[in-house]
């Protein structure tokens, strides 16, 4: 299949390239995404809770471009000026050619591991999109959670555990503590803390772990293709979103502009 | 809200009967009858069910975890080893070595992943020189390694990651990588499609012997009765033994840390240091999941649940791996583990029938080996059965291509797993696998899905809806070992 456009990621800064294309009057787009519909990674989580992001969602929905949900790019080859995408789908593998790719895959949370954090490896450590994917599904994380507070989605989790009959939520700050060390096996029983005004350590007991800290780009499908990726995964770029290939081009957190 | 799902170990035994299995038939009320019970799931009482299915004799392995390779098996280096550095004459070299023309087959039959990267012990000066000469060239002559030196740049050209100042090292080519989970479920599932049979979820509690030969009362009060046991639970070997009151041996849990590998690292073969006199050190292995390992430690412990990472190990490993290997300390990782490898203090494996009862073989202190052993170890046990009286012969029909196993459920081809490109008709055919697995975790060991660096926080909910789609899980999401549930009903 050949379009003239594709943009990988159909979360907002997907969906604003969509709108810009269409301002300019290009034809034969196809919009792919991981999840089954527009809105990004996590909007079946009800996180698309400003409006305008909301607005921005349904506009795209109404775009005449093509949208392939439960659609993954896994590979990039450019062959004689075309770009040559492969895109895993329901029915298998895809090839699809076309002039211009666009990007726009964002950003992982990055979790306890590439965090390195030591400790035992407990059932009831999570990170937050997971903990809201658990509650979106009629669970709850435990009855005593630990939510480390460091972006909107943890902070969401709080929100929505806060009144809970039966979860009793504890709150730190990433910016006030280190995390030192996961206890507890085969759940966790509690986890030590260094404060970071204070120098002390201590241990805030919990029966769950909800916690990531810092994003990791979500460019696992580019590591075999020759897209210049910097030493994170982030896909370089220049000030007008242009990487080192001709013809594709990444926005958002997946990419990291370089000089 | 349940309460009583809170801190609850859930027994499920809809799963402790596995499918496909010829051989199941019931006996006086509802004692099953075996010829040998094998008492443990890792890697070592899988092959020798695997062994055993080979035989015509009624064989079945007991597991007290809800999944295979729960222990030892799952945390370790993945590497099959030789054995060239292994003392001479000991029981461990020998299975070892007679593992070696048993895997090439093991992994041709049943298609396993495995690579022949090949290990360097790199040495930095004159005397790790003369220790390499002296002692382990002569070492591997003797147990009928293969070895050769390698020069400084031979060892640069294909590690260009290992540090510049080494002079040289021992090259053992058949070194290789292998993946852990894979080996121990096909061993499992080819011993099920051959007629033995796999009981999760069923720990050996209490074992009383008689004229016909042992009575073992699992958890859930089942009797089974068992002419021969085959004592292979790894760390717990010793709790076995003492069921028909041997305690001829005590096993102490040693941990190895491991760091997991996401940075892109120049090393081609598995890297070795040269050993002090204190210690083994740090090796660098790729893996054949990606990414490479660095490890382990070896602490002596007490606790043998505890599995936990600690900043000093995880240090003492970067601290050891850097002087091979001098970028170590700035990798990025997916995550870290620790392992408990089963120690005997009499230093080599105990393989015999036991003193108190000849009818059960131990197979137990397999410490760090188990793995590349388990093919010998294997053998090794259906020769000490025959010693013992039991009479069996080969079967002329035994079936090793486990694609008779698949279950030819269909589904559409999506991607589930970001991170290590896991399709959801990759899950769905591992969920309808003859040994079906019933945590996450199962389904992490059998796919490799939520073993990216993502963790599984964007597979995870997928994976769970599909497992209750396919009935491998009732109500709650169990993540591993114990049938812990990852979170609770609201």
């Amino acid at each position: 299949m050949v379009f003239d456009t594709v943009i990988i990621g159909a979360g907002l800064t997907g969906l604003r390239q969509a709108l810009v294309l269409y301002a300019d009057n290009r034809e034969n787009v196809l919009i792919i995404d991981y999840e089954e519909k527009m809105g990004g990674f996590y909007s079946d989580n009800g996180i698309l809770e400003k409006k305008e992001d909301r607005k921005i969602v349904a506009q795209a929905e109404n775009l005449p471009y093509a949208f392939w949900g439960k659609s993954t790019a896994i590979d990039i080859e450019t062959d004689e000026n075309v770009n040559v995408l492969t895109v895993q789908t329901e029915i298998g593998s895809r090839e699809v050619k076309a002039s211009q790719i666009i990007i726009t895959t964002g950003t992982l949370e990055k979790p306890r591991g590439a965090n390195w954090i030591p400790g035992s490896r407990p059932a009831s450590e999570m990170t937050p999109s997971l903990a809201l994917s658990f509650i979106e599904r009629g669970y709850i994380p435990g009855m005593r959670p630990l939510i480390i507070i460091d972006n909107d989605i943890s902070q969401i989790v709080a929100d929505r555990l806060k009144d809970h009959p039966d979860c009793q939520v504890t709150k730190e700050y990433a910016k006030d503590v280190e995390i030192l060390d996961i206890e507890g096996d085969p759940r966790v029983t509690g986890v030590r803390v260094l404060g970071k005004n204070d120098g002390k350590e201590r241990k805030v007991s919990c029966d769950s772990f909800i916690y990531s800290h810092g994003k990791m780009p979500n460019t696992a499908f580019l590591r075999m293709s020759d897209i210049g990726l910097d030493d994170l995964g982030f896909i370089r770029t220049n000030a007008y979103g242009e990487t080192t290939l001709p013809g594709i081009y990444a926005y958002g957190d997946c990419a990291v502009q370089v000089r | 809200m349940k309460y009583s799902s809170y801190y609850i170990t859930k027994v499920n035994y809809k799963y402790n009967f596995v499918k496909y299995n010829k051989s199941y038939k019931k006996v006086g009320l509802c004692m099953k009858q075996v010829d040998v019970l094998v008492i443990g799931g890792g890697v070592v009482g899988s092959a020798i069910l695997h062994k055993l299915s080979s035989l015509n004799i009624k064989a079945a392995l007991i597991e007290k975890e809800p999944d295979l390779c729960e222990g030892t098996s799952k945390a370790n280096s993945a590497l099959l080893h030789t054995g060239f550095d292994e003392p001479v004459d000991s029981i461990e070299a020998e299975c070892l070595i007679r593992s070696q023309a048993l895997w090439l087959n093991i992994i041709e039959n049943h298609n396993l992943s495995y690579e022949e990267r090949g290990a360097v012990m790199v040495a930095f000066t004159e005397e790790e020189r003369k220790v390499i000469e002296d002692k382990y060239m002569e070492n591997a002559r003797l147990n009928g390694v293969m070895v050769r030196w390698l020069t400084r740049e031979e060892i640069l050209a294909k590690n260009p990651g290992v540090n510049k100042d080494c002079i040289g090292g021992l090259f053992i080519e058949k070194e290789g990588i292998i993946d852990p989970f894979e080996a121990t479920y096909t061993f499992a599932e080819v011993a099920v499609l051959n007629g033995a049979e796999v009981m999760l979820n069923s720990e050996a509690v209490q074992i009383s012997p008689d004229n016909e030969g042992f009575v073992v009362t699992l958890g859930n009060d089942s009797k089974i009765q068992a002419s021969y046991i085959v004592n292979a639970a790894g760390l717990h070997g010793d709790v076995i033994a003492r069921l028909i009151d041997d305690d001829s041996f005590t096993l102490k849990p040693r941990k190895g840390q491991f760091i997991v590998t996401k940075s892109h690292i120049d090393i081609e073969n598995i890297i070795l240091p040269v050993p002090t006199p204190i210690s083994k050190g740090k090796l660098v292995t790729p893996a054949v999941f990606g990414g490479h390992l660095l490890g382990p430690t070896a602490e002596d412990m007490e606790d043998k649940e505890d599995k936990s990472t600690t900043e000093d190990g995880l240090e003492e490993i970067l601290e050891g791996c850097e002087k091979m290997v001098p970028a170590a300390r700035t990798f990025t990782t997916v995550r870290q583990y620790a392992g408990l490898r089963s120690v005997y203090a009499g230093g080599d494996y105990i393989l015999r029938p036991s003193d108190y009862d000849k009818r059960m073989i131990h197979v137990a202190g397999i410490r760090s080996t188990g793995l590349s052993a388990a093919p010998g170890i294997a053998e090794k046990t259906a020769e000490m059965l025959e010693e013992i009286g039991a009479s069996f012969d080969e079967k002329n029909d035994w079936e090793p291509n486990l694609s008779k196993l698949t279950s030819g459920k269909e589904s559409t081809d999506e991607m589930v797993c970001l991170c290590k490109s896991v399709t959801k008709n990759d899950i769905v055919q591992a969920l309808n696998r003859s040994i079906a697995p019933a945590s996450l975790d199962g389904v992490k060991r059998r796919t490799e899905a939520m073993l990216g660096e993502c963790q599984g926080s964007c597979c995870i909910p997928k994976i769970i809806d599909l497992m209750g789609e396919n009935q491998n899980i009732e109500g709650l999401p169990v993540k591993g070992g114990r049938n812990t549930d990852m979170a609770f009903k609201d």
